[in-house]
C-alpha cells in the first residue's frame, strides 16, 4: 500500500541565506534518488526552518517498479553441441544471470542470432530502500560552504542533531554523522523543552505547531503571520510596516516563530536621508521601517523576534538600544560627510584604487567625464554642464564615511551631498542615478544627464575591465560586466542616443592606456549579445537579428526598428528571393577573389540583363536616398525596393556568364554584383543572413 | 550582575561541565584565540576542555576612554571544547541562564558568521549570538589552525564580557558597568585607555618597534629549530602584538600589512608544526 515518507534532517542554526537553496536542492534530489530507485510517488513537497529541512513524499510506493532486463549472450550457434546438450558457456551464461539453459531465448541482431537472457529483476520493499535513499538525499546536499563536526567528517553546513524519518508509521532506521533516525522532532532551542513524538508524517507540521512554543514549519505560513503580525503592529501605531521582500525572506529563513513587537525612535533620527535610514534598519538590524500612506518614514520600528513574547518590555529595550547606537553611528557618519563635502572627497579619489594597471578612481572619474561629454555633444550648453558636473562628482561618495559602511547607497549619498553643496537639481538628480539600472530589469536612469553619465560610466567599466583581460566566463562574472552591458544597452534605447554602439565602444576603448593582455576587441560582440536579448524579447527572429547585428553604423534604436521592419518583410517572397540572390553574390565575390574592382562602366554591358540590374540598383538608390530613413515605415519601404532587384538579379544569373574569359566584362560584372551586394547585405541589414525557407 | 560575578558564574558553570579553568596568558594578544590553550589546544586528537578570562588588546580600538563603546583593552572569556559536544548549543544558553539571562524571556539570534584569523592562519564555522539585537558572543566550530586540517573538531565559545555586563546592568556607557558593587569599571581601566591610546598612537616609537617585530621574527624562527615550540610561540605572538600597535600608529601601508600579516602566520605555522611533531604519537606521524 502506498503511504507518505517524510525526512526531517534537524540542524543547528543554519544560515539564513541556504535555506531556500536547501529546501530547492532537497526536492530536486529526492526526485532523482526516486526515480534511480524506480519508486512512484504522487507528490514531493520540502519546506522548513532553520532548524529542520523537511522533505515529504506523498502516496510513495511499497515496493519499486520491477525491471525487465535483457542480457545478450554468446552467439546463437554455442547453445548446444553436436550432440544436442547445452554446452558449458550457455549454462554458465543462463546460470550467471539467474536462469537455466533452456530458458535462453535467441534473438536475430544485425550480427547475426545471438542467446539473450530475459529476465525479470523484483523491486525491493520501500522500507528497505528507504534507509539508504534518505542517508543519500542527506549526502546529495552541497550548501555554499560546508563544514565537519564529528567523526565520520559528513560535510553539512551546519551540525545535524536529529533527523525523523517515517514511511508511514514506521521509522526508517538509519544512522549519519552519529545521528540515529527517530521518531521525535526537535522543539525551538531556547525553550528547551523534550523532543515531540511524530507519528506519521502528515503529523510533523501540526504537532510542532501545537506546541507549547508553535513552530511554524511551514513556509507560507510563517510569511503570511509575519506580515499580518506587522501589518497589525504598525496600524496599532496609525502605520503601515515598510514591507520589503528580500528581508521578509531574510526574517522567515532565521525565524520558526516570527513575533513582531514595536518601539519607538528617536525623532531627531527622522533628518537623516531616508535611503540611510532604511538602509541600518534592513541591513544591520533586521527591522522594518514604519511609514504613512504617503510613504514617509515615522520615528518607530518593527523588529521581530522568534517565538511568544514573554518580557516584552525588556525584549524592546534592548532592540532599541541597539537601533540607537547603530543610528547614531550614522548620524556621526553623515554629519563628517557633510562637514567634508563632495569636492573634498573628490580629492580622495586618487588614493581609491580601480583595476590593477588601470589606475585609481580619480583617472577613472576623468574618463568618464570625457566620455560623458562626446555621448553629450549635441546637446545645449546648459544640459552639457550638468553632465559634466554629475560626472565630475559621480564617484565622489565612494569616499565618504556612508558609503564606506553603507556601500549599497553609493550614488544615492551622492545625490544628497551635492543637493546640500547647492548644485543644480539637475545634477544631483544625475549623481543619485548613477548606478541605475541595479539589476537587469530593474529602473533606468529618469533623466537625460542621469542617463548620460550612467551610460558613460558602465561603457568605461566594461571597456576597462576588458583592457585588463576580465572577461567574463559562463557564470564566473564577479564585476557584474554582464549586467552593466545589459545597463548599457537599456540606456541607449530608452534615452535614444543616436551614436552607433561600435562608436561608443571604441571612443571609451581610446580614452584607456593600452594594457598588455587587452581583450578590448571581443567587447562589441560582448554587449551586441545583451542587445540580442533584448531583440529576442521584442519576438525578433534569429535570423533577422544575424541581419541587423553586423550594421555597425547605425544607433541600436535604427537597429530595433529595422530588424521590426524585417522581421514583418521577410514574409515577402521577392524579399526572399533577392535575400537567396544576395548568398550567390557573396559567394561569387568571394570567390573571385579580386582584389579591387573598378567601377561600373555601361558601356562594358553587352546583354540586357546587366542593364536592367544596373538601372534596378540606381533607382533604388534614388528612392532610398530620397528621404532619411528613421521610421519602421520608412525600412518597411526600403525593404520593398530591395525585394525589387529580386527578378533582375534572378534573370542575370540566368542568362549571364560571370566568368568569361574577358577580364574588362569579368571585372565589370563582379562590379555590379559588388554594388547590389553592398546594397543587400551592408546598407541597411545582412539580407544574406536570413534563413531561406 | 556586576562585572567580577559574571566572571566567576561563567567559571563556576564551565568548572561544573567538567572544565579545567585555565589562568589568562601573560602576553599581550588581539583575542582568546592566541591563548596556547587554545591554539596548541586545537591541534591534536587529545581532547581538552577549558576556560579563562583573556585580556585582549586592540590598540587601534582605543578611544583614550571617551567613546562609551570602545575600549583599547577589553575581557574575552573563552571555553574550549574538543571534541565539540552534541549539545554544545544547550551548554551555552544554559550559561546565559546562570548569569540571569533566561533565554526564554530574551530573543536569541544566531547569525551566520564564520570566524576567520589570518594572522594564526585559522578559520571556523559559526555564529555570532545576538541577545535582544546586541551581539554578546562568538561561537565556532574551528576547522582549520595554523594551516591545519583539524580533527577532531573543537567548540570555542567567546563571551564579549563587557557586553554581556552592559546589557546585564542595562548601561548604555561600558565605564558606568558595575565591577564589584561599589567600584566602576571607569574607576578601573579609564586611566589605562587614556594612557595606551597616548601610547598607541602618538608615542610609539616606530623604528623600534619595527625592530622588536625583526628581533622576535628572528628568535621564534631559531627557537622552533630547537624544538622549543612554546617560548617560539611567544615570540609569535609579540610580533603581532607590535604589528598591532604599528597599525594604530598608521605606519603600515596595506602592502605592508599583507607582508607581516604573511609572516606572522608563517611563525604560527612553524610553531604548530613543531607542536604536532612532538605531541602525535609516532605511528601516526
Amino acid at each position: 500500500m502506498n503511504k507518505t515518507a517524510l525526512l526531517a534532517i534537524e540542524t543547528e542554526h543554519l544560515p539564513a541565506r541556504f535555506l531556500f537553496g536547501a529546501l530547492e536542492q532537497l526536492k530536486t534530489n529526492t526526485e532523482n534518488i526516486l526515480k534511480e530507485n524506480n519508486l512512484q510517488y504522487s507528490s514531493i513537497n520540502t519546506f522548513g526552518t532553520y532548524r529542520r529541512l523537511v522533505v515529504e513524499i506523498k502516496e510513495l510506493a511499497a515496493k519499486a517498479a520491477d525491471i525487465q532486463k535483457e542480457v545478450k549472450g554468446p552467439p546463437a550457434a554455442m547453445l548446444k553441441d553436436k550432440d544436442g546438450n547445452y554446452t558449458k558457456q550457455a549454462e554458465g551464461f543462463a546460470q550467471k544471470n539467474g536462469l537455466k539453459a533452456q530458458d535462453l531465448v535467441i534473438v536475430e541482431t544485425p550480427k547475426g542470432p545471438f542467446l539473450y537472457a530475459k529476465c525479470v529483476v523484483k523491486g525491493q520493499e520501500t522500507k528497505n530502500l528507504l534507509p539508504q535513499i534518505f542517508e543519500k538525499i542527506i549526502r546529495s546536499l552541497v550548501f555554499p560552504k560546508n563544514m565537519v563536526w564529528e567523526e565520520s567528517c559528513l560535510h553539512f553546513a551546519r551540525p545535524i542533531r536529529n533527523i525523523v524519518a517515517l514511511y508511514g508509521t514506521t521509522l526508517v532506521k538509519f544512522e549519519i554523522a552519529g545521528v540515529k533516525s527517530t521518531k521525535t522532532s526537535l522543539p525551538m532551542l531556547s525553550f528547551g523543552a523534550k523532543p515531540v513524538k511524530i507519528n506519521e508524517p502528515k503529523d510533523y507540521i501540526p504537532v510542532l505547531k501545537n506546541l507549547e512554543q508553535p513552530i511554524l514549519a511551514d513556509i507560507e505560513e510563517r510569511k503570511q503571520t509575519l506580515i499580518k503580525a506587522l501589518n497589525q503592529v504598525a496600524s496599532k501605531l496609525g502605520y503601515q510596516p515598510d514591507l520589503d521582500e528580500d528581508l521578509i525572506k531574510e526574517t522567515i529563513s532565521f525565524t520558526e516563530h516570527p513575533v513582531v513587537l514595536s518601539g519607538d525612535m528617536d525623532i531627531k533620527f527622522l533628518k537623516l536621508p531616508k535611503e540611510l535610514i532604511t538602509n541600518v534598519f534592513k541591513k544591520q538590524l533586521r527591522m522594518f521601517p514604519v511609514v504613512n500612506k504617503k510613504g514617509e518614514l515615522q520615528p518607530h520600528f518593527l523588529a521581530v523576534r522568534d517565538g511568544i513574547s514573554v518580557n516584552q518590555d525588556e525584549v524592546r529595550h534592548g532592540f532599541k538600544n541597539v537601533m540607537t547606537a547603530r543610528l547614531t553611528d550614522a548620524v556621526f557618519f553623515f554629519e563628517n560627510d557633510i562637514k567634508t563635502g563632495l569636492e573634498k572627497m573628490s580629492q580622495k579619489l586618487p588614493s581609491i584604487n580601480f583595476i590593477d594597471g588601470l589606475g585609481n578612481m580619480a583617472q577613472k572619474t576623468e574618463r568618464v567625464e570625457k566620455l560623458a561629454a562626446f555621448i553629450a555633444k549635441d546637446l545645449p550648453k546648459e544640459t552639457q554642464e550638468h553632465i559634466r558636473q554629475a560626472a565630475h562628482f559621480a564617484y565622489a561618495d565612494l569616499a565618504s564615511s556612508v558609503v564606506y559602511e553603507f556601500s549599497e547607497l553609493q550614488g544615492y549619498m551622492g545625490g544628497v551631498y551635492a543637493d546640500k553643496a547647492a548644485m543644480p537639481k539637475e545634477t544631483s538628480i544625475a549623481i543619485s542615478e548613477f548606478y541605475l539600472p541595479l539589476s537587469a530589469s530593474s529602473a533606468l536612469p529618469k533623466t537625460l544627464c542621469g542617463a548620460i553619465v550612467s551610460l558613460a560610466g558602465k561603457l568605461d567599466s566594461l571597456a576597462a575591465n576588458f583592457a585588463a583581460g576580465q572577461v567574463p566566463s559562463g557564470s564566473q562574472d564577479p564585476f557584474a560586466l554582464r549586467r552593466q552591458a545589459m545597463g548599457a544597452v537599456r540606456i541607449i534605447l530608452d534615452k535614444n542616443i543616436n551614436i552607433p554602439l561600435a562608436e561608443l565602444i571604441n571612443k571609451a576603448i581610446e580614452l584607456l592606456p593600452k594594457l598588455e593582455n587587452s581583450k578590448t576587441g571581443e567587447l562589441l560582440n560582448f554587449t551586441k549579445q545583451r542587445f540580442t536579448t533584448l531583440l529576442e524579447q521584442e519576438q525578433i527572429s534569429a535570423d533577422v537579428i544575424d541581419s541587423v547585428l553586423p550594421i555597425e553604423n547605425k544607433s541600436l534604436n535604427q537597429l530595433v526598428i529595422i530588424a521590426k521592419a524585417l522581421n514583418s518583410a521577410k514574409n515577402s517572397p521577392a524579399l526572399m528571393q533577392a535575400a537567396q540572390s544576395a548568398k550567390r553574390i557573396s559567394n561569387i565575390l568571394k570567390k573571385s577573389q579580386s582584389q579591387k574592382l573598378p567601377a561600373v562602366k555601361e558601356e562594358l554591358f553587352s546583354c540586357n540583363q546587366e542593364k536592367v540590374l544596373y538601372n534596378t540598383f540606381k533607382d533604388i538608390k534614388k528612392r532610398l536616398a530620397l528621404k532619411d530613413l528613421s521610421a519602421q515605415k520608412d525600412y518597411s519601404e526600403a525593404f520593398s525596393s530591395l525585394a525589387l532587384l529580386a527578378e533582375p538579379l534572378e534573370n542575370f544569373f540566368k542568362e549571364v556568364m560571370v566568368n568569361v574569359p574577358e577580364i574588362d566584362i569579368k571585372n565589370n560584372r563582379l562590379a555590379l554584383l559588388s554594388l547590389t551586394e553592398n546594397l543587400l547585405t551592408k546598407d541597411i541589414a545582412d539580407l544574406s543572413k536570413l534563413q531561406i525557407k | 550582575m556586576n562585572f567580577q560575578d559574571i566572571i566567576h558564574t561563567l567559571e563556576n558553570y564551565w568548572k561544573k561541565q567538567g572544565c579545567l579553568i585555565v589562568q589568562p596568558y601573560d602576553l599581550e594578544k588581539g583575542a582568546g584565540t592566541f591563548n596556547p590553550a587554545t591554539f596548541f589546544g586545537s591541534l591534536t586528537e587529545k581532547p581538552t576542555n577549558c576556560c579563562y578570562v583573556e585580556p585582549s588588546r586592540r590598540p587601534a580600538d582605543g578611544r583614550y576612554g571617551d567613546n562609551p563603546n570602545r575600549l583599547g583593552k577589553f575581557h574575552q572569556f573563552q571555553v574550549i571544547l574538543k571534541p565539540a559536544p552534541k549539545n554544545v548549543q544547550k551548554l551555552y544558553l544554559d550559561s546565559l541562564k546562570a548569569l540571569d539571562l533566561d533565554p526564554k524571556k530574551h530573543d536569541v539570534r544566531w547569525i551566520e558568521d564564520d570566524w576567520q584569523s589570518p594572522t594564526l592562519g585559522a578559520s571556523g564555522v559559526g555564529w555570532e549570538v545576538w541577545l535582544d539585537g546586541m551581539e554578546i558572543t562568538q561561537f565556532t566550530y574551528f576547522q582549520i589552525m595554523a594551516g591545519f586540517t583539524l580533527k577532531p573538531i573543537t567548540a570555542e565559545i567567546t563571551y564579549g564580557l563587557e557586553r554581556i555586563a552592559m546589557f546585564s546592568q542595562k548601561k548604555d556607557n561600558v565605564f558606568d558597568v558595575m565591577w564589584n558593587d561599589t567600584t566602576t569599571y571607569g574607576e578601573m581601566v579609564k586611566e589605562s585607555e587614556r594612557q595606551f591610546s597616548h601610547y598607541h598612537f602618538e608615542q610609539a616609537d616606530i623604528e623600534n618597534l619595527r625592530r622588536y617585530v625583526a628581533e622576535n621574527e628572528e628568535e621564534c624562527k631559531k627557537l622552533c629549530k630547537l624544538g622549543l615550540y612554546l617560548p617560539a610561540y611567544d615570540c609569535a605572538m609579540k610580533v603581532s602584538h607590535y604589528f598591532n600597535i604599528l597599525e594604530a600608529r598608521g605606519a603600515i601601508s596595506v602592502s605592508d600589512r599583507t607582508n607581516i600579516i604573511t609572516k606572522i602566520r608563517s611563525l604560527a605555522k612553524l610553531c604548530a608544526q613543531e607542536y604536532v611533531k612532538a605531541n602525535t604519537p609516532e605511528e601516526k606521524l
